[in-house]
């Protein structure tokens, strides 16, 4: 501690009062008569654990290399769910290195519910077992570790899969599985390693990048003008989110001056101006925070996207569900599902798979399910299984019919209607539900699957003419990612980091040919660009539009019973029940006005029943192509994000001319009554009456009316000359 | 560069010259607008005191001036506002308008001591001269014109050749043999701004005299936190700090910021620097052997640290760190004025 010098008349004093400090240097002062008390002025160290260099060396810093989920996490990214009684999930580990004698480490935490005597997880690593985890977790996360042979790692990507059974303490019926789940930490979960050994290079990179992400930090990326440079820097985002596959990392751009804000950075990008040269290229450096910095040149994107995808090839961007050719048997093996075996006592399993963009079947065809199939013995009373197609029960199976149990069952032939399907992604789900043997006890312990269906089993579907329907969805198979940008209104109110990321999962794989009649385009909008929409479809509407995205959100009743259609077509359960009374006025003038304009209800009450954080909406029919999609200022987007890339390439998407996003919900839409359908072959006397019930049903006015007045002619006709041979016998 | 060299172009005005081309402060405002939002939120209360909290917690004049300067530099006029009003209710009570240095909020008399401390007062008419073309406030200008005459008057000492020198305060530096002098406190550029502004080229000659003392002292070592001139030479003052410390640390820093990148004093401090432990920096070297006698792994610090090491490398990009809201209120404005000085004394070591 250093002091300062003491004035003349005070010296005595303070000398006095500081007499400790016997080193102070005491310094006269000329002609100083009233000025100011010794004071110390130096800066001194501060005290505490940060003082001195004798302190012992801090431990050295680690990270986890984390599992990456199989999809984009709604609302909490850093945990994954395994809910019911079976289940199983494949999680990305991205290592840098290949590893010898590493451990991993999976944290957990399950329902109170489960029973860990009789439940288990196990554990792979790129399909070998290294173990198997008991799932007694309960009050809080706990950390199980596993040895991991040498070599099986491998520096890139790898996987770890997870396959959860689940025993409740009590119950086993249907209820039950709803109780029953682990929760994985993601962000603790996979290789811990020192974050110093994290290796200078596009797969530390990537691992860093990966062990932010999880921790629900995101990616930054640093620019000298992030707005001027923003749309350059996109194919690059795309290449770096194809490393990911199609879950893409937040991203949050800004320029060179950051605030930590406790957020630790593990990997990061940032764009040089064009005046610096590096001259081999983009290079990888280690930040003063130990992040691994991917360094590259504004402009020079290309180059530096090829780094990624040189390291770590991108998993398949193309449409992986299965497309089934229409006019012949397509069996369950073709469709990637070599059988399936439902275990426990709630079991829903999806076979998903695609059909033409331009096959299209609305009248009265029917398609064919082909069920080879059996189920176990002794089952208790009042097990079902109910077969789907897009959420439509098509048949109902009993599984507690001892004579049948426990053997192959001849072919069963399930015919259904073909206008269920739509063209492109379509769902064939096998539901099972299973009571508690007794409902009320723990049920006797089974390995057994409950049902079993062949991989022999065989979707048949009639063959369309080629027609289609203009609809978001079909936009969206052929949007590519140049096409999608933000509005003017837009680019001042959202985040930069979003249009990459919604590009990421709006985007149709590349080499995609489209066979829209106009170009596409799809912006990115906010409730201001509503008034700027202009299209026969959003026409009048504009108020509708802009009250959903403002309202609270609608209740919008309970979730389905899975049981309410169990037994739902007898017609006299409608006498007892008084609200169906009540509602079938309306119902009947909804009947007449569907015989007339078709099923499509118009879009102000469809409107006027719902809210949504996000709208997707296709403005005019007449220009396909052009797609909306609005957004919430300051909103969570995360959850339409995830909801895209999850919707992608499966059922469950947005279709329609507009569709409404709530996270609770999904996506709900709706298709306008006066779609135009559009033949793309010759009209032929082979497909003439295909073609011809296509449209009566979209719009049964146009056939009802030359109908109703080819009648009357013919009426007219009939009178006249039934009235002239009259007058003749006269 | 060989100090005749040094000090020759230092002359010529060349260095301070490109520093202001490489940045506009209204620009490097908007892209620091998020850490002087967390600067400010961490270490300046609503009534716009800036605390200094391992420092029992007082205010000093310093702190004070450092935060209209960031206000300034950031356009946030609200908290500049603040800051100044308190600064004028609470330290600017000097005859004077020099401000006294320190007020102590748990001391019975909260300003014991009404001396001042001249860095804080060059700061503030730096920031108030800033602030007046920013926010197009004339008194402001007159201010700074005030403090600049006030530290002319009060604060200079004139070595033995005529080169004069900016003293730590107004009074209580002056010694039988000369005067201590502490060469943080001489920040070229602002005295350089300040003469030009209200004509005092004092303060100008100050700045290259400090420059100057600084290659000297470079030459034996790390430049010192204090140092006392005489007559016969450059010696230790009794019961001060001879090693490069908290104090002097800013010297490094301020050159850089000035455009004087290349200054032994910073080639001296960051070849020092090199002998510090992973993740951590230096924080006082001994100024003979250069041997670190302690160090610290806050971002401000080590910020410092890697800005020296990469102009002194003459790398592209350096590892100065994201700013810190753990850190005290010193590291902190150490790490923010770190960025500026990147910014318009070294653009090429951009925070990797």
């Amino acid at each position: 501690m250093t002091r300062r010098p003491l004035p003349a008349l005070c010296s005595l004093v303070a000398a006095l009062a500081l007499a400790p400090a016997a080193s102070a240097q005491q310094i006269e002062l000329d002609g100083f008569t009233d000025g100011p008390t010794i004071e110390e002025r130096s800066r001194p160290a501060p005290a505490g654990p940060e003082a001195g260099s004798g302190d012992p060396a801090p431990e050295p810093e680690t990270l986890v290399l984390p599992l990456r989920p199989p999809r984009l996490a709604a609302s909490d990214p850093e945990t994954y769910r395994m809910s019911g009684q079976y289940d199983q999930a494949s999680f990305t580990l991205f290592v840098p290195v290949e590893m010898s004698g590493a451990e991993l480490r999976i944290a957990t935490q399950s329902a109170i519910d489960i029973l860990p005597q009789r439940s288990a997880i196990e554990v792979s690593v790129n399909g070998t077992p290294v173990g198997t985890l008991t799932p007694d977790n309960f009050g809080v996360a706990g950390i199980d570790t596993f040895s991991v042979p040498d070599g099986l790692l491998t520096a890139g990507r790898n996987r770890v899969t997870l396959s959860a059974r689940q025993v409740h303490r009590v119950f086993c019926g249907p209820d039950a599985a709803f109780n029953l789940w682990t929760d994985i930490a993601l962000p603790e979960s996979g290789i811990e390693m020192p974050l110093a050994d994290l290796p200078v290079g596009p797969l530390g990179f990537l691992a860093g990048a990966s062990a932010q992400i999880a921790r629900d930090i995101p990616l930054q990326l640093r620019m000298p003008d992030p707005d001027a440079t923003m749309a350059e820097a996109s194919d690059l985002i795309a290449r770096f989110d194809a490393v990911y596959g199609q879950v893409p990392p937040e991203i949050s751009v800004g320029n060179y001056y950051s605030a930590s804000e406790n957020a630790t950075q593990r990997a990061r990008i940032t764009v040089l101006t064009a005046d610096y040269a590096l001259p081999n290229g983009p290079e990888f450096r280690r930040g003063g925070d130990g992040a691994i910095v991917f360094l590259l040149r504004s402009g020079d994107y290309d180059n530096a996207a090829q780094v990624f995808t040189g390291a770590v090839p991108a998993p398949s961007s193309e449409f992986t569900t299965p497309i089934i050719e229409p006019g012949r048997p397509t069996t369950l093996a073709e469709l990637d599902t070599d059988g399936i075996e439902g275990r426990g006592r709630y079991i829903r399993e999806h076979v998903q798979f695609r059909l033409p963009s331009d096959w299209l079947l609305l009248a009265s065809q029917t398609g064919e399910l082909r069920l080879d199939w059996r189920y176990d013995t002794d089952l208790p009373k009042g097990g079902l299984l109910l077969v789907k197609v897009n959420g439509t029960t098509i048949q109902l199976l009993p599984l507690d019919e001892p004579e049948n149990a426990g053997r192959p069952l001849p072919t069963l032939r399930i015919p259904f209607a073909a206008n269920l399907l739509r063209p492109g992604a379509n769902r064939l789900t096998f539901e099972a539900l299973v009571p508690g043997d007794p409902p009320d006890e723990a049920c006797v312990p089974s390995e057994a699957p409950i049902f079993e269906i062949s991989g022999g089993t065989s979707l048949t579907i009639p063959p369309s003419p080629r027609l289609s329907l203009p609809g978001i969805e079909r936009t969206l198979q052929f949007a590519p990612r140049s096409a999608i940008s933000l509005s003017e209104a837009a680019e001042v109110t959202l985040s930069p980091g979003l249009l990459p990321r919604l590009s990421s999962v709006l985007a149709a794989p590349t080499g995609q040919d489209t066979d829209l009649d106009s170009d596409i385009e799809i912006k990115i909008g906010i409730p201001a660009d509503i008034a700027a929409l202009d299209g026969d479809v959003v026409a009048d509407h504009a108020e509708q539009l802009r009250a959903v995205m403002q309202s609270e959100r609608q209740e919008r009743g309970s979730a389905e019973d899975a049981w309410s259609q169990v037994g739902g077509n007898q017609w006299w359960r409608g006498l007892l029940q008084r609200d169906r009374i009540t509602q079938f006025p309306a119902r009947l003038n909804e009947w007449l006005r569907a015989i007339w304009t078709g099923n499509e209800s118009a879009l102000a009450p469809w409107l006027a029943e719902r809210s949504a954080d996000a709208i997707l909406l296709q403005p005019d029919m007449e220009q396909p192509g052009h797609l909306w999609l609005l957004l919430e200022p300051d909103g969570d987007h995360r959850a339409v994000i995830a909801s895209l890339a999850e919707s992608r390439d499966a059922y469950r998407g947005p279709h329609g001319q507009v569709s409404v996003f709530l996270p609770d919900t999904g996506w709900e839409s709706w298709d306008a009554p006066n779609r135009p359908l559009l033949l793309r072959e010759p009209l032929t006397a082979a497909n003439a009456r295909t073609v011809v019930g296509n449209y009566v049903t979209i719009i049964p006015g146009r056939y009802i009316g030359p109908i109703l007045i080819l009648a009357v002619l013919s009426s007219i006709v009939a009178f006249g000359i039934a009235v002239v041979t009259r007058r003749k016998r006269a | 560069m060989k100090r005749r060299q040094f000090v020759s172009a230092l002359a010529a005005g060349l260095a301070l010259r490109h520093s202001r081309a490489s940045a506009q402060p209204a620009e490097l405002g908007d892209q620091l607008r998020d850490v002087w939002s967390a600067w400010r939120d961490a270490h300046a209360n609503g009534s716009g005191r800036v605390i200094d909290a391992p420092q029992q917690f007082a205010s000093h004049s310093e702190g004070q001036s450092y935060g209209l300067f960031l206000a300034a530099l950031a356009g946030d006029r609200r908290t500049f506002d603040r800051i100044e009003t308190w600064t004028r209710v609470n330290l600017a009570i000097r005859s004077d308008a020099l401000m006294a240095w320190r007020w102590l909020p748990d001391s019975p008399v909260r300003v014991p001591d009404t001396n001042n401390a001249s860095d804080g007062d060059l700061f503030r008419a730096w920031a108030l001269l800033r602030a007046s073309d920013r926010f197009l406030v004339p008194e402001y200008r007159e201010l700074a014109a005030t403090i600049a005459a006030d530290l002319a008057e009060h604060c200079i000492a004139e070595r033995s050749d005529g080169t004069p020198l900016l003293l730590p305060a107004a009074d209580g530096f002056r010694t039988a043999e000369g005067f201590i002098v502490n060469l943080a406190y001489s920040m070229p550029l602002a005295l350089e701004e300040l003469a030009a502004a209200f004509g005092l080229p004092v303060l100008a000659q100050a700045a290259e005299g400090a420059v100057r003392l600084s290659a000297e002292l470079a030459e034996g070592g790390v430049v010192p936190d204090w140092v006392e001139v005489t007559e016969s030479g450059l010696i230790q003052p009794e019961g001060f700090s001879f090693d490069c410390g908290y104090e002097a640390m800013r010297v490094p820093l301020f050159y850089i910021w000035s455009g004087l990148a290349d200054h032994p004093a910073v080639r001296t401090f960051a070849l020092a620097q090199r002998a510090a432990p992973e993740n951590r920096a230096a924080t006082i070297i001994e100024r003979g052997s250069g041997a670190i006698l302690e160090t610290s792994s806050e971002a401000g610090y080590r910020s410092l640290s890697a800005l020296s090491a990469c102009v002194t490398e003459n790398s592209l990009g350096s590892g100065m760190l994201p700013f810190s809201v753990e850190q005290a209120y010193y590291p902190a404005t150490l790490q923010v004025f770190s960025m500026i000085a990147q910014a318009q004394g070294a653009p090429r070591c951009i925070p990797l």
